[in-house]
């Protein structure tokens, strides 16, 4: 073998090297960054923190996301912490708590609901879906009903 | 020491412990034949590597995939479009899954035709036989686990023909869905069958496949029987053929990668067992063609029912073709018995028109 | 035995004997049905029908409303005047002989507590009691819609008068233009409904939500609603557009024309989607009555209106057809489709605003929504931009893997030039 071929070899050697750690990298770069943990953890939500009670005063109701669905907190008058689906079951609108009602309100045909979730007024054929209420010390969780 | 390279010094530490010379020595005088047909060699080893991306992609979806009825399908969902990455990895896997299957096929018909399940390479035909056909249930347990709309029928239909077996039919049904319908109990159990009780056989078969190839080395083909020694080529398999195997692997990678991003998997619609089952609920392809076999066969053959009277018969095919080496023994004697190879052909003919149909047949 | 014994068997069995005829006496006899069942046409049919009245479930036979004997056997005995027969009343009559019960409502009570009693009172106040108290027997009474003799409660689908059956009760006289000539009203009002959005709703989709006749004109007290009080009739179910139209401008304006609210607008039974050519463009509704040289600046305030929620509307329709490209693509939509729902939300209450009849009112929540459409067309965006990195990430490790496969080869082949050397 003459010194070009060892030239050559190693210059191969070389390259293969190289171009074998961009292999490597090609492969385990998305493989890393795959097994990073993720911002939003989970797939499915099956209960959600939706804050304190500090932050729903009696009398009231807020919206909140329950995974891609929109969901309703109430707070009723006596006390206590309801929630449910906000999609009405009339067309589907997102209904809202009224509190010079007492009720929850769908503003597109004027569908009324009480603070069970049934259906009192209006176009709306079925009560709302209903989740489960917990609470952890002020914290209030709301999961779907078992 | 410091006498020699790094590497030899490595070498060196690790052989004291581990005892490889012997190893080393035989493997550094292992050769390949070298024909025209050497290319079939290589079938084998893409379908290991095929295997090894399956593992590796496999364990990675695990890392977000949830085995139960009310999230899996979510959990892909999340894969697919949150996670970095996350529709790379689950594509490879669907792609590699079919790909390592087709591969498996061509293997196995490349050993038949070529004869190379003959003496003393009986074992190894029937270890890779089991393997294809563990390779089989990895596809259709995995294919479940999206829990869509599609996966959830083709396993309700699938199961439905190994409930039509007589006697045994009824409780087969029941293991393999883990109650009386496909239910969040069948996805468990397909996931556990998928993750954990397919992985440990089909290591232990291979263990045994891989050990038999290395240690009888590879087939040669028929016509060298009559061939002088100094006329038969060969090749090292340490480092040429391994370095050429690693070549294809490169270029099987790369086409897995392509079918990844320009044919990406549908996710569809999550299984819903209310809701009536979608026209032209199909296998997939691997089954096709028993699946429209089934079809053609009449409703009723002699005493029998139709259904059964195809299992039955797809169930004898398989377990001669199984002890093929046992059967041919002109094979043994290393000449070629037409009877087997003609066989061969039309049932390779059967399998590519029986799936065909079932693709086109409406 | 002795005497006493033989006496007290002797009774027994006579009343033993007896008891079947005692069984049979008690059962309600109605020989009116069993007689009629026998009969044909006209005279079998009430009798079949009987079978689902409402009345007959609850023990009101036949008697209580035509009078005579149900007992009785012979058919002069039981359609005797002397026993109250009155034969099949008169359109003129039904009125006051259903209100004989059905306007008690302490006999009522005893049926049902919930049902109320103020049918007649209500049907003396419409146009068809007005007109039947003047002998009109063409006009509606009772039995035109309630039917005379399988009437069943109208929460029954298979009522006259349930929700989904009400607007063909009444096309039965209102749709047809022969029985109603001479009378002056018009009489393509079922079908002006049936294509409009409540007729849809309500016929093809079923949704009994939706307003039949009865929702806007009563039931018993039939009547055109007053012009004053059609928006509040509308409003029942449009709260917003009713509350929204009375602070605006319009209100006492169309107070002061005599002008009918939505009707003028929306028409009365012919109501269809809202578009958005109805508020500007040559077809605007707003032409009735202005001018764009008016002066009101009008015409003006509608185009402003329309252009907010033109623009709106087409960045949300941008937006669609661009996550529409990338789900084609095999990319993941859903996400961004739930950020675009907040904006279409956004939409709809601005289209209701326009009956503010403000621009600024309807610009300032337009302005929001241009918002929300912004961030899903952002999430559009990324995904496209995704569509192009995969296939640039694919070409450059494709690149890379074959690239050293081909080295690999290469070297293979070196390899082998030495082996065949040594």
């Amino acid at each position: 073998m003459n010194e070009k071929d060892v030239g050559r070899r190693t210059f191969l050697n070389w390259l293969i090297g190289g171009t074998t750690l961009a292999s490597l990298a090609a492969i385990f770069y998305p493989a890393a960054r795959f097994f990073e943990p993720q911002e939003v953890p989970e797939a499915a939500i099956s209960s959600i923190k939706v804050g304190v009670i500090e932050d729903f005063p009696p009398d009231s109701g807020s919206i909140f996301k329950f995974g891609r669905k929109p969901g309703i907190l109430i707070h009723t008058a006596d006390g206590k912490f309801k929630a449910f689906h906000a999609t009405c079951t009339h067309l589907s609108c997102i209904v809202q708590y009224r509190k010079d009602l007492g009720a929850i309100y769908c503003a597109c045909h004027n569908g009324r609901f009480n603070t069970n979730g049934e259906n009192i007024s209006g176009p709306p054929p079925r009560p709302l879906e209903e989740f489960d209420v917990h609470l952890k010390g002020n914290e209030i969780y709301v999961s779907v009903r078992s | 020491m410091d006498n020699g390279s790094s590497g030899q010094r490595l070498y060196s530490f690790l052989n004291e412990r581990f005892k490889l010379d012997s190893l080393v020595e035989f493997f550094s005088h292992k050769t390949v034949p070298r024909h025209s047909h050497s290319y079939l060699y290589y079938t084998g080893g893409v379908s290991l590597f095929l295997f090894m991306v399956q593992v590796f992609s496999g364990i990675l979806l695990l890392m977000y995939y949830k085995g139960s009825a009310d999230s899996a399908f979510e959990s892909v969902r999340f894969i697919m479009s949150e996670v970095p990455f996350g529709w790379l990895i689950r594509d490879v896997h669907s792609w590699s899954a079919n790909l390592m299957i087709f591969f498996a096929f061509i293997h196995m018909f490349a050993v038949f035709f070529t004869k190379s399940y003959r003496f003393p390479r009986e074992l190894t035909w029937l270890s890779g036989m089991v393997l294809l056909f563990l390779s089989m249930v990895f596809g259709f347990s995995g294919y479940l686990l999206p829990w869509n709309e599609l996966a959830f029928f083709a396993t309700k239909v699938g199961t439905d023909i190994a409930g039509a077996l007589p006697g045994i039919g009824e409780p087969i049904l029941k293991l393999l869905r883990g109650s009386e319908d496909v239910t969040g109990a069948t996805l468990s159990r397909f996931f556990g069958i998928h993750v954990a009780i397919m992985p440990g056989i089909f290591v232990l078969f291979l263990t045994m496949h891989l050990t038999l190839v290395q240690r009888l080395g590879m087939s040669e083909p028929l016509h060298w029987k009559n061939l002088p020694e100094d006329k038969k080529k060969h090749t090292p398999f340490f480092p040429n053929f391994l370095l050429r195997d690693f070549s294809l692997w490169l270029i099987i990678l790369s086409i897995v990668a392509a079918l990844s991003v320009f044919f990406p998997w549908e996710l569809g619609l999550k299984a819903d067992p209310f809701v009536s089952a979608p026209a032209g609920i199909k296998p997939e392809w691997y089954f096709m063609f028993v699946f429209q076999t089934l079809k053609y066969i009449p409703a009723h053959v002699l005493i029998m029912e139709g259904e059964l009277f195809g299992i039955l018969m797809f169930g004898l095919g398989a377990l001669l073709w199984m002890f093929v080496p046992f059967f041919d023994r002109e094979g043994r004697g290393e000449r070629l018995s037409r009877a087997f190879t003609y066989a061969g052909v039309v049932i390779v003919a059967y399998i590519i028109v029986m799936t065909v149909l079932g693709y086109t047949m409406e | 035995m002795c005497k006493r014994d033989t006496i007290v068997l002797l009774a027994a069995i006579i009343i033993a004997l007896m008891l079947p005829w005692f069984a049979y006496a008690q059962e309600p006899k109605n020989t009116c049905v069993e007689c009629h069942l026998q009969l044909d046409d006209e005279l079998l049919a009430p009798a079949e029908a009987f079978e689902n009245d409402v009345h007959n479930r609850l023990g009101v036979m036949c008697v209580g409303c035509h009078g005579g004997d149900s007992a009785a056997e012979d058919a002069d005995d039981a359609m005797s005047k002397q026993m109250g027969f009155i034969g099949a009343p008169s359109p003129l009559e039904i009125p006051k002989l259903c209100s004989k019960c059905h306007a008690d409502p302490v006999y009522i009570k005893t049926f049902n507590p919930q049902l109320p009693t103020d049918q007649y009172s209500k049907y003396l106040t419409s146009m068809h009691g007005v007109k039947n108290l003047k002998g009109d027997q063409k006009v509606a009474q009772c039995a035109s819609c309630h039917r005379a003799h399988d009437i069943r409660a109208a929460n029954d689908p298979k009522s006259s008068v349930y929700a989904i059956n009400i607007p063909a009760t009444c096309a039965h006289c209102h749709a047809d233009s022969v029985y109603m000539a001479g009378r002056g009203i018009p009489t393509n009002q079922m079908e002006q409904y049936a294509s409009s959005v409540h007729g849809v709703a309500l016929l093809e989709k079923h949704d009994v939500g939706a307003p039949a006749c009865n929702s806007c004109h009563g039931n018993h007290g039939a009547m055109p609603p007053g012009i004053t009080s059609i928006e509040r009739v509308c409003g029942l179910c449009h709260a917003n557009n009713m509350t929204f139209f009375e602070e605006s401008t319009h209100f006492e304006y169309f107070q002061g024309m005599n002008a009918r609210a939505c009707e003028t607008c929306h028409s009365n039974h012919a109501i269809a989607k809202p578009s958005i050519e109805m508020l500007a463009g040559e077809h605007s509704v707003c032409l009735q009555c202005h001018d764009p040289k008016d002066g009101t600046g009008g015409i003006e305030a509608a185009m402003q209106m329309r252009m907010a929620i033109d623009s709106l509307s087409g960045l949300i329709d941008d937006v669609n057809a661009r996550l529409d490209d990338a789900d084609q693509k095999g990319l993941y939509v859903t996400n961004a489709l739930f950020t675009l729902k907040d904006a279409t939300q956004n939409l709809f209450e601005a289209k209701t605003a326009v009956h503010i009849l403000n621009a600024d009112s309807v610009s300032g929540i337009t302005l929001d929504g241009d918002k929300l459409a912004q961030q899903a067309s952002v999430v559009a965006d990324g995904l496209l931009a995704d569509y192009v990195v995969r296939r640039i990430g694919l070409a450059v490790s494709v690149v890379v893997l074959l690239f050293l496969a081909l080295l690999i080869w290469i070297k293979v082949r070196r390899i082998e030039t030495r082996q065949k050397l040594r």
